[in-house]
């Protein structure tokens, strides 16, 4: 990451978290920081209506200067005026992604990457035409796009669980996944995260075993469990799911383990949070630690308490919410990283900490 | 094309149908196919992509809230596993759009009306190109074919007689409307009216023979008190409408069946909206539509000019009004230009021929007896009316309106026959409209307690009995059973379209659900209401058939008897015209009262 510039990703705990609302507020606040400004999505958003609720949706106003990476189809339905500069062979079920110049602010519907791949592409087109900070707004619960970023803010709130302390549990757990630190250059220089496979390696950092890239079934594991004693590290370059995480736990290993995983979305995807929970305090109890090769840090929680509640009389939804400062309150006690209503709240709060990230100005 | 290796996914409990049809295509297109088991865990499915060598996977799933997240995870969890940069994932189901897709992740999707085709060609890799359903679908000439033999040969006989003694009456004899017709044939030339260029002689010549009010418009400019201009910024927000609509435009079947062809009628008065009522028509698979006029333009000596809008029920009749419309219209669309009932009959029949319609409608005696104009009048220029018909290429309908104001059928359908068999001796190709709904007859006479079905199939029984001659029952089907209910109104004209289709006639003109209760301008959505109504009542039954039953016999052979009679009566009178005069098609007692607008006006040449 070079100086002044610094990517960006707004993920949700799930649908009408408030992503968009975060980013209208971020856009807004750089925009009169004259910050140079890169916005894409890497779902859909803009759009009036929500697609599967049909409730009203907050629309992205987008101010004049910024560069948008989006859907071809999506030029026609933004209201803003948008000088192409670019067609990316990049295909979508809009069209190819167009990169595109703000000329006169409007509303504006993103479709941007939605693999991996592709927003590190757009990510670097971006950097090249001069963006300091991407914004890059999320698609429901979706996360495995935003390893490309250099952080997260995480939208939360009453429509990911009506339950307000549940949300807190989770946000905690989710910050506390999120927030370990990278792992040291000398594992990486040693070589021993280049198989491309899970290994496990003893003293002097030879390895011991190998196995799949990703962990999805507990058969995978015997090859490690085998040299449980004498292991004093693992590194997975792929996903656990929640069968192979229970068995790891059971895994006799030996001594203080160093956990190398390759970055949070590869247990934070396919695990409910309370159970990442259990895993990554099992090895703390254990005196072991957890590093990431790919760190995504959680810098902020945004919370919301608009929730869409569906009615069976009527077969559809309305509008509904939780109280709000309670919310707040309890994400904020538990998360233990900073919180934000961005509804309520000016964006001046959530702003300093993406400042004190160091790399703008 | 490589053989591909494609992962087919019911993420659903038990929806794979739509699925199992991809499978089948990609098979036969020679490609290897893996359909899971449906509802496996989300974990599972992934475990099985990652152990296979697939290069597309395809998801069905029905969308719920909360649903959306699972997918999601689910292109996640690809994304996560390193297994999204080798394969391509779509998804199909009821709610999914592109957009949701792109939401949720994949890389297409599949919603409703997708064809399987669309699906093999994103296994490929191919930009799939939509067929272009507006070239598929051409306009049907529905007179082809009928030979116009009559299968009752003393009513061919009579009818001969009575079509000798019109044109013996008729022989020397013209009128205004005759004059004007000939003179818009001859000095109006369209192609230099669409180039603006003047047509003094023609208004010169044409104002003689006018009365007041279109003079007036001619020589001073002066519109009809119920119309007025279209303003520069309608007209081109028309245009524009226009131009983006066609540009989007798909051309559907209505159904599957050649026959009955499905005929819409639009007239709000307002061109600018009957063209958003063609689309509409068009767009949900309608194969024709019919234009209605303003019931004064039936009392006018002339026509006006311009492009008006009227604030009353009817379409004026200009050819800057149909010029507009037939610009708006889908090649494939058939459109019909009412001429049948007024003093401007022969020349509304040039003018539609010049402008471009396909279709007119002629009736002597439901315009005498039904619809205010002199029967003498009338006969002349409808005479005039066939041969320009004939001239301009145009099969024109010989409608039976006359049943509404209380003629029974048989008397309005020996009108009818008069009627055609003048056309068919002039060179012209007729078209029997007989009405085909709840007249006034039958509630009189009951022959509807039980069921709108055995009357209906005997009127049309009879015609077929009589003659080989295409049918277009209407107009339109269904009258006077529908209320303001729209799902009744739908339900009534669809099943009078379906009993139609099975007495294979050849079209019908269907109203749309708020026809008769919308207490102003018809609603686009109930004018969708009855379309798609018919178009799955005609998916319903299909080719399905009807049984002959008794009483439709018994009532088919009074009709028949009837027409017989009626015939029988105006060749003793040996008077056509005098015929109707004194009520031989239908009397005052039956409702019918022969018009007075233009009476007097028929003159020697």
């Amino acid at each position: 990451m070079s100086h002044r510039q610094l990517i960006l990703g707004i993920s949700g705990t799930a649908k009408n978290t408030g992503k968009t609302t975060t980013t209208i507020s971020l856009l807004n606040y750089f925009t009169l920081q004259r910050i140079n400004l890169g916005l894409t999505s890497i779902g859909y958003d803009g759009e009036s209506v929500d697609n599967v609720t049909g409730l009203p949706k907050p629309r992205l106003f987008v101010p004049r200067g910024v560069l948008v990476v989006t859907a071809a189809r999506c030029l026609e339905v933004s209201s803003a005026k948008l000088s192409v500069i670019e067609t990316l062979p990049i295909p979508t079920p809009l069209g190819k992604l167009v990169c595109a110049k703000v000329e006169r602010e409007g509303l504006v519907v993103t479709a941007g990457p939605n693999q991996t791949r592709h927003l590190r592409t757009v990510r670097e087109w971006l950097y090249r035409h001069g963006a300091e900070l991407i914004i890059v707004d999320g698609a429901l619960n979706r996360m495995a796009p935003m390893v490309e970023t250099d952080g997260l803010i995480l939208a939360t709130g009453a429509s990911y669980k009506p339950d307000s302390q549940q949300v807190a549990f989770d946000a905690q757990y989710l910050a506390e996944a999120c927030n370990y630190l990278p792992v040291t250059q000398d594992l990486v220089r040693e070589g021993l995260l280049n198989a491309g496979t899970t290994v496990v390696w003893g003293k002097n950092h030879k390895i011991l075993a190998a196995t799949t890239q990703s962990l999805l079934e507990p058969g995978e594991l015997e090859p490690l469990e085998r040299v449980a004693q004498q292991a004093v590290g693992l590194y997975c370059p792929g996903l656990i799911t929640p069968s192979c995480l229970r068995r790891l736990m059971e895994i006799p290993f030996a001594s203080v383990m160093l956990w190398v995983l390759q970055d949070p979305t590869k247990i934070l995807i396919p695990n409910e949070p309370s159970l990442i929970h259990e895993f990554l305090l099992k090895i703390r109890e254990a005196g072991s630690s957890v590093v990431y090769r790919n760190p995504l840090p959680l810098l902020a929680i945004t919370v919301n308490p608009f929730y869409p509640q569906y009615r069976y009389e009527t077969n559809n939804y309305e509008p509904a919410y939780v109280e709000r400062s309670e919310l707040k309150e309890l994400v904020a006690k538990a998360a233990k990283i900073p919180v934000f209503d961005v509804v309520q709240d000016d964006c001046l709060g959530l702003a300093s900490v993406i400042l004190a990230c160091g790399c703008l100005k | 094309m490589n053989k591909q290796k494609i992962m087919l996914i019911p993420l659903d409990p038990v929806h794979d149908v739509g699925l199992k049809m991809v499978r089948r295509g990609l098979e036969e297109a020679g490609h290897e196919t893996i359909l899971l088991p449906p509802d496996l865990p989300v974990e599972e499915v992934i475990q099985e992509i990652a152990k296979s060598s697939v290069n597309t996977v395809l998801v069905s799933r029905t969308l719920g809230y909360g649903v959306a997240e699972i997918l999601a995870r689910f292109v996640d969890l690809l994304d996560a596993a390193g297994i999204r940069e080798r394969v391509k994932v779509g998804i199909g189901g009821m709610a999914i759009r592109p957009e949701l897709a792109a939401e949720l992740g994949f890389d297409a999707g599949f919603g409703p009306g997708t064809t399987v085709e669309e699906a093999v060609a994103f296994v490929e890799d191919r930009e799939y190109v939509e067929a272009k359903q507006r070239t598929i679908k051409h306009k049907t000439d529905f007179t082809i074919g009928y030979s116009y033999a009559y299968r009752h040969q003393g009513i061919k006989e009579k009818l001969d007689r009575i079509t000798d003694m019109i044109l013996t009456w008729a022989q020397g004899k013209t009128s205004p409307g005759v004059r004007r017709a000939e003179i818009r044939d001859e000095l109006w030339d369209v192609h230099r009216w669409r180039d603006y260029e003047p047509m003094a002689k023609f208004e010169r010549e044409y104002v003689k023979h006018s009365d007041e009010m279109v003079r007036n418009f001619y020589e001073n400019g002066v519109l009809h008190s119920k119309t007025r201009r279209f303003s520069k910024e309608e007209v081109v927000g028309l245009e524009d409408y226009v131009a983006r609509t066609i540009e989007t435009m798909k051309v559907p079947q209505l159904s599957a069946r050649a026959k009955p062809l499905v005929f819409n009628q639009y007239g709000t008065g307002c061109p600018f909206m009957d063209i958003g009522h063609i689309k509409v028509s068009e767009a949900w698979g309608a194969d024709g539509v019919v234009h209605f006029d303003p019931s004064w333009g039936a009392r006018t000596e002339g026509l006006l000019d311009g492009f008006l809008t009227h604030e009353e029920d009817g379409t004026v009749l200009t050819p800057a009004n149909l010029n507009r419309i037939k610009r708006a219209l889908e090649e494939s669309t058939l459109w019909q230009i009412r001429a049948h009932r007024g003093l401007n009959t022969p020349e509304t029949v040039v003018l539609a021929g010049k402008i471009g319609a396909d279709l007119t409608k002629i009736n002597i005696c439901y315009g005498s007896l039904g619809a205010g104009t002199d029967p003498a009048r009338l006969t002349v220029d409808a005479i005039a009316a066939i041969r320009f018909a004939v001239k301009y290429g145009m099969p024109f309908d010989v409608v039976t309106n006359e049943e509404l104001c209380g003629v029974p059928a048989f008397k309005a359908f020996a009108g009818m026959l008069i009627t055609a068999a003048l056309g068919v001796r002039l060179g012209g190709k007729p078209i029997l409209q007989p009405l085909f709904c709840k007249s006034p007859e039958v509630m009189v006479g009951g022959q509807m307690t039980d069921n709108y079905v055995e009357f209906n199939a005997a009127k049309i029984m009879a015609l077929k009995e009589i003659v080989e001659a295409p049918i277009w029952p209407g107009a339109p089907v269904g009258f006077l059973t529908q209320t303001e209910d729209r799902v009744q109104s739908s339900a009534s004209t669809a099943m009078h379209a379906v009993l139609a289709s099975m007495l294979e006639v050849d079209a019908v003109t269907i109203a749309s659900a708020d026809e008769a209760y919308s207490g102003g301008p018809i609603t686009v959505p109930s004018k969708i209401d009855t379309l798609r109504a018919v178009a799955e009542a005609l998916r319903f039954y299909g080719h399905t058939t009807i049984a002959q039953t008794k009483q439709m016999e018994i009532w088919r052979d009074e009709i028949v008897t009837g027409i017989d009679k009626v015939l029988t009566d105006v060749v003793a009178k040996g008077d056509f015209v005098q015929a109707l005069y004194d009520g031989v098609l239908g009397s005052r007692e039956d409702g019918a009262y022969p018009g007075r607008s233009g009476r007097d006006t028929v003159v020697k040449q």
